[in-house]
């Protein structure tokens, strides 16, 4: 762990076991991103067998999951963690979920290009609306990037600048929804695809919505308070703190 | 001291020592062993009717302050204090006050369990029978009441008269512990009540503590965090003879605002 919150402790076992989990999950988070990529150009390249490896790799992004909540039930259980190593323990959990939610939105991106590329032999491109898909999924790869890079400094400067793009992201999203069903209506022959698309949409808004919880775990671990419940000044108040970025 | 924003759902959620009924103000405490300061400036409000911990390292003053509170310290040679400790307004460390009227208001239980060589029954009424009471019906409700308070009442109502000490350690404990609250004091201290029982008799000292709170002020001396995290609604950390940091349980361990706080409950204190 390189962040100057986290010192080791005196027995050398807990700072190993509280290592262990910080660094499984960055690479768990490194996989999701991994993921992300792939499935970003299997996307724009239409390649259903790519599309198929992304959605193999979730399997394993799973079983991280599942490993790392095991890791933090155990130290838990043994070592009683209180104030910061708590609440690391406690974002870990939280973040693990969210990472693995992302992997399923993911998945379901891939999905479609398999959908469209197998049973209806489309273009992901020649849809409309596909600019839109490209712009969130671009969107939603930057968020998760950032909301990694706040977590694995414990920046919360950095975490805090995911509110105003999630919010852009949710208005992105609900412009391109109303589009598509504009030109549904216009065109009822191509709803199947349409939808297909409005679904892989709605997951890519879904990632922007877990990247942002992260970034609320992050802020937890540093700050010991709950970002949801903090009323709005007092979030500028602690934005002001790290230098206005709001 | 700001409420707790998120709690776990306990019943002291969102404690606020400002809106506390207040038992005892300690102002600018000072005590010194000879040339040593053992407490250095302490100032606190501790709390009616509610537990409050003190922890810290050995050494940091925490049992030293606990025995303060009734003047356990004038035993002491060479002990000087200066500043001012009150109980409900009264100053405790007033010439004209009676010593023993303030113990009697400010029971106190130690680390080892200590009956006296006497049957159960004795051990309980004998604050009682100090204070000249000698009504038996009145120091037989009085007994039942304490035991059943300290939670013993069911082992032990049919040898009442069989001598405290071949009771097992934790049951010695509440039997102590029943002898300190038969007198009805204000306040309890709790120097370390449970770090000579084992892990069963500990718990049920622990809950114990949590039901006498609606009777009584208690102010406990824990070396054990967990315990103070269970157990307690506000938390006192001390460090070298100074109060680091005190807050509502909940705020002390998940989120401390001083740094010596931090490392010493996460156990990075070097």
């Amino acid at each position: 762990m390189d962040s100057n919150i986290i010192t080791p402790h005196i027995s050398r076992r807990y700072n190993q076991d509280l290592e262990n989990i910080f660094n499984k999950v960055l690479a768990m988070g490194g996989h999701v991103e991994e993921q992300m990529t792939r499935a970003f150009e299997a996307l724009r390249k239409s390649d259903a067998v790519m599309a198929r490896e992304v959605i193999g790799l979730d399997r394993f992004i799973n079983r991280q999951e599942a490993n790392i909540d095991e890791m933090c039930v155990r130290v838990l259980a043994r070592q009683q963690p209180a104030a910061i190593d708590l609440r690391l323990i406690m974002a870990a959990l939280h973040i693990v979920t969210d990472l693995e939610r992302v992997g399923d939105e993911i998945t379901k991106l891939s999905r479609v290009v398999i959908n469209l590329r197998d049973s209806e032999n489309v273009d992901c491109a020649s849809i409309p609306g596909y600019e839109h898909l490209v712009e969130m999924t671009v969107c939603a790869q930057e968020m998760l990037k950032i909301t990694l890079d706040a977590f694995a400094n414990l920046d919360v400067k950095k975490a805090l600048t995911l509110l105003p793009k999630e919010a852009a992201a949710d208005e992105e999203y609900r412009a391109a929804q109303k589009l598509m069903r504009e030109h549904m209506m216009a065109h009822p022959e191509q709803i199947p695809s349409m939808l297909d698309l409005l679904n892989a949409l709605r997951a890519m808004e879904r990632v922007t919505d877990h990247s942002l919880n992260i970034a609320e775990h992050v802020f937890y671990v540093v700050e010991g308070s709950d970002m949801r419940q903090i009323s709005s000044e007092r979030l500028a108040d602690i934005a002001n703190k790290y230098r206005e970025i709001l | 001291m700001s409420s707790v924003n998120v709690a776990l759902d306990r019943e002291n959620r969102g404690l606020n020592l400002e809106e506390e009924k207040i038992a005892i103000h300690v102002r600018d405490w000072n005590l010194y062993y000879g040339q040593k300061q053992a407490l250095n400036k302490i100032n606190m409000v501790l709390p009616e009717n509610r537990v409050t911990a003190f922890i810290g390292p050995s050494g940091c003053g925490k049992s030293t302050l606990l025995r303060c509170f009734n003047r356990m310290n004038d035993l002491v040679d060479g002990v000087r204090v200066e500043g001012e400790i009150s109980l409900h307004g009264q100053d405790i460390m007033e010439k004209t006050l009676n010593v023993s009227v303030l113990r009697r208001k400010v029971g106190m239980v130690f680390q080892k369990p200590n009956p006296f060589p006497k049957s159960i029954y004795e051990n309980v009424a004998y604050g009682l029978r100090l204070q000249g009471e000698n009504n038996r019906s009145v120091l037989d409700n009085k007994v039942e009441w304490a035991l059943k308070g300290a939670g013993i009442w069911n082992e032990v109502k049919d040898r009442l008269h069989d001598n405290a000490m071949g009771l097992s350690g934790g049951q010695q404990q509440r039997v102590v512990i029943a002898r300190a609250i038969a007198i009805e004091p204000e306040v309890l201290l709790l120097d370390e009540p449970t770090s000579a029982l084992d892990p069963i008799s500990t718990l049920s000292i622990e809950e114990l503590i949590f039901d006498l709170k609606e009777k009584f002020t208690i102010l406990i001396v824990t070396h054990n965090m967990q315990q103070a995290a269970r157990v307690s609604d506000y938390t006192a950390f001390m460090y070298m003879g100074e109060l680091i940091e005190y807050a509502d349980t909940d705020t002390l361990f998940t989120n401390p605002s001083q740094k010596q706080t931090e490392d010493y409950i996460t156990g990075r204190f070097g």
